[in-house]
């Protein structure tokens, strides 16, 4: 485990400091982000098209309808991943944790590869009925679907332990594994490029109409989440120690659970599976901030947030006129820098 | 008063507590003492509300511990426990800071602020605020946490409210002078007004310091009262034994001598 030298433990007033800066990193990067793409818009007209309203133009269209909606969607699954994924090392009281753990990421792929490969037969009236819904909910389903199943597993009656949902976990991420080994062997060309380009993440073609519900689930989340700061941060003296101080336990671990579970799976149907975030942001945000779940959690959103953005813009950007996986972005943009802060505190740490 | 009333706890096939009655009043300093595997941090577990109990009741002031929810029994209980597996970089005036939680709701800030100062002054950790938990020493771990506990407890202290104080062999990882400062602190809290129950494996600890002694045995409470009553040469003999005897002077606290004739041997 990281461990920081006194004096890199932000005062509280550093803390606030560095919100704010993140609040206006995200704004700015979410100017930028409006502002360039296949369509260069300059600022001034960027400011007529979000305020004065009226031209229906080209450039009107592609803010209001793409850029927008997009930039929203980076913002928000950005971050839900990166709450979740903080509040996921919390209960794991474990830095390596991350959402996959408890099944988020396979499910969702289940569901999502069920519907592409079986789609054309054995769920046709599923994928009929819902159209181009019909991978986002299935991906949603799979997910809670998997999620459920760890959890009947690992609970009993009052029970919720970390050991059992960590063992629940990995086998029932085994079994799914290979279920969907047996359906990419099964899938046809076309599906098997689909389903791969699946788990590599995109954001690419939602509209309002299509985000808003998971938007809606993901921003609950979100404030479910700050809302448990406190407790999380009495967790991780000790799961008895938080007891002792007038935490119910087993209703934090559930609660953290089903966030979790409903946030990243609306995330997921939404953007295929967009690795890393939720793993690196609490990390990086942590070594800035320090562990306290009332800061840490608020960061990891607005950091979750604006690495997202970033990654989007890159990725619509770098190989005009086509567009990359956002998930390949967000590791190469994250992986370094993360190595970055990581050697820079190791080297802090032996002066 | 916290009461134990015919307490059993039983896991699995084994039976860990046997029949156990226990009572500490306000003010009192209570140690249970007993050999390796007598039940001594079951029975504080079960005091604690943290295991349920095969037969018998726990109750603080006639209400059941079961029926207390975590919220309202931690305002009349504070546990000091064995081990801290922290690795998050908290820093110490935040680890005091978070027994905070318990009292936000009827304490204000500024006097919850006071009450960890205060806290931290008692266990000489003050110069230690601004440190990393995870970098302190073994002692200097559990001088935090202990001022950490003590911070959960000195609201409802200075509302002359009756409240007590769990303590798992507080001195485990501590050399001589801590073990007695740790144990004088105890006491001191227990004059404060609360009710402290310490588990300690060293006997001269619990002469010097103890109201009380409870001993187990495999399960079972076999001597009660005050320490020269309980840990009388017979007794340690059939609990422990060894051919032990505590002795007392006037210059220096108790202390244990055990005889040179070591164990069961001595008998013959």
């Amino acid at each position: 485990m990281l461990a920081l030298e006194q004096s890199l433990i932000p005062a509280e007033v550093a803390r606030k400091w560095m919100l704010l800066g993140l609040i206006i990193g995200c704004i700015v990067v979410s100017f930028i982000g409006l502002t360039s793409g296949g369509v260069s818009i300059s600022y001034s007209r960027l400011m007529d098209i979000l305020f004065a309203g009226q031209s229906s133009n080209l450039e009107h269209a592609v803010i209001w309808q793409i850029r927008f909606p997009r930039l929203v969607l980076a913002i928000v699954v950005g971050a839900g991943l990166g709450a979740c994924g903080a509040a996921m090392q919390a209960i794991f009281r474990n830095p390596l944790a991350d959402p996959g753990l408890i099944g988020i990421s396979s499910g969702a792929a289940l569901g999502a590869i069920s519907t592409i490969v079986l789609g054309s037969t054995l769920l046709s009236g599923f994928a009929d009925y819902y159209g181009i819904y019909a991978v986002p909910i299935g991906a949603f389903l799979g997910c809670l679907g998997v999620c459920s199943l760890i959890y009947r597993l690992s609970s009993q009656g009052n029970r919720f332990t970390i050991v059992s949902l960590l063992l629940a976990g990995i086998a029932v991420n085994a079994i799914v594994g290979a279920v969907i080994g047996i359906l990419t062997l099964i899938s046809s060309d076309q599906q098997l490029r689909d389903l791969t380009f699946w788990s590599m993440g995109s954001l690419a073609g939602n509209s309002f109409t299509t985000i808003i519900p998971s938007l809606c689930l993901m921003l609950a989340c979100c404030f479910g989440f700050s809302r448990l700061a406190q407790p999380l941060n009495l967790y991780l003296l000790g799961e008895q120690q938080a007891r002792h101080l007038g935490v119910d336990v087993v209703r934090l671990k559930k609660k953290v659970f089903a966030y979790t579970a409903l946030c990243t799976g609306a995330a997921v149907a939404l953007t295929g599976i967009i690795g890393f975030v939720g793993f690196i942001v609490p990390h990086i945000v942590r070594l800035l901030i320090g562990p306290d779940h009332r800061y840490l959690l608020p960061a990891s959103m607005l950091g979750g947030a604006i690495l997202l953005c970033l990654a989007d813009l890159l990725a619509r950007t770098l190989i005009l006129p086509s567009e990359l996986p956002i998930g390949l972005i967000t590791s190469a943009l994250g992986g370094p820098f993360f190595l970055i802060m990581l050697v820079k505190t190791y080297r802090i740490k032996e002066l | 008063m916290l009461e134990a009333h015919n307490v059993s706890v039983q896991v699995g096939q084994k039976l860990l507590l046997k029949d156990i009655d226990f009572s500490i009043n306000p003010g009192e300093f209570a140690v249970v003492l007993g050999p390796n595997g007598a039940g001594k941090s079951t029975l504080l577990k079960a005091l604690c509300g943290d295991i349920s109990l095969s037969q018998g009741d726990v109750t603080y002031h006639q209400q059941r511990v079961q029926d207390l929810n975590a919220l309202d029994l931690s305002h009349i209980r504070a546990v000091l426990t064995q081990q801290y597996d922290c690795e998050f970089p908290f820093c110490v005036q935040e680890i005091v800071d978070m027994s905070h939680y318990v009292h936000q709701h009827n304490c204000t800030p500024d006097s919850l602020r006071e009450y960890s100062q205060q806290a931290m002054q008692t266990l000489s950790v003050e110069h230690l605020a601004k440190r990393c938990f995870t970098q302190l020493s073994g002692g200097e771990k559990q001088r935090v946490q202990f001022a950490r506990v003590l911070c959960q407890l000195l609201p409802t202290l200075h509302a002359h409210k009756p409240c007590y104080l769990m303590i798992d062999e507080p001195t485990a990882s501590l050399d001589l002078y801590h073990q007695y400062q740790v144990m004088k602190l105890a006491q001191q809290i227990a004059k404060l007004g609360a009710g402290v129950v310490a588990v300690v494996h060293d006997l001269a600890l619990a002469a010097s310091f103890a109201d009380k002694v409870y001993l187990l045995q495999q399960g079972e409470l076999v001597a009660t009262g005050s320490p020269e009553e309980v840990l009388s040469n017979a007794q340690l003999m059939s609990t422990y034994g060894i051919d032990a005897e505590i002795t007392l002077s006037d210059m220096f606290l108790p202390t244990l001598g055990v005889a040179k004739v070591f164990g069961l041997s001595a008998e013959k």
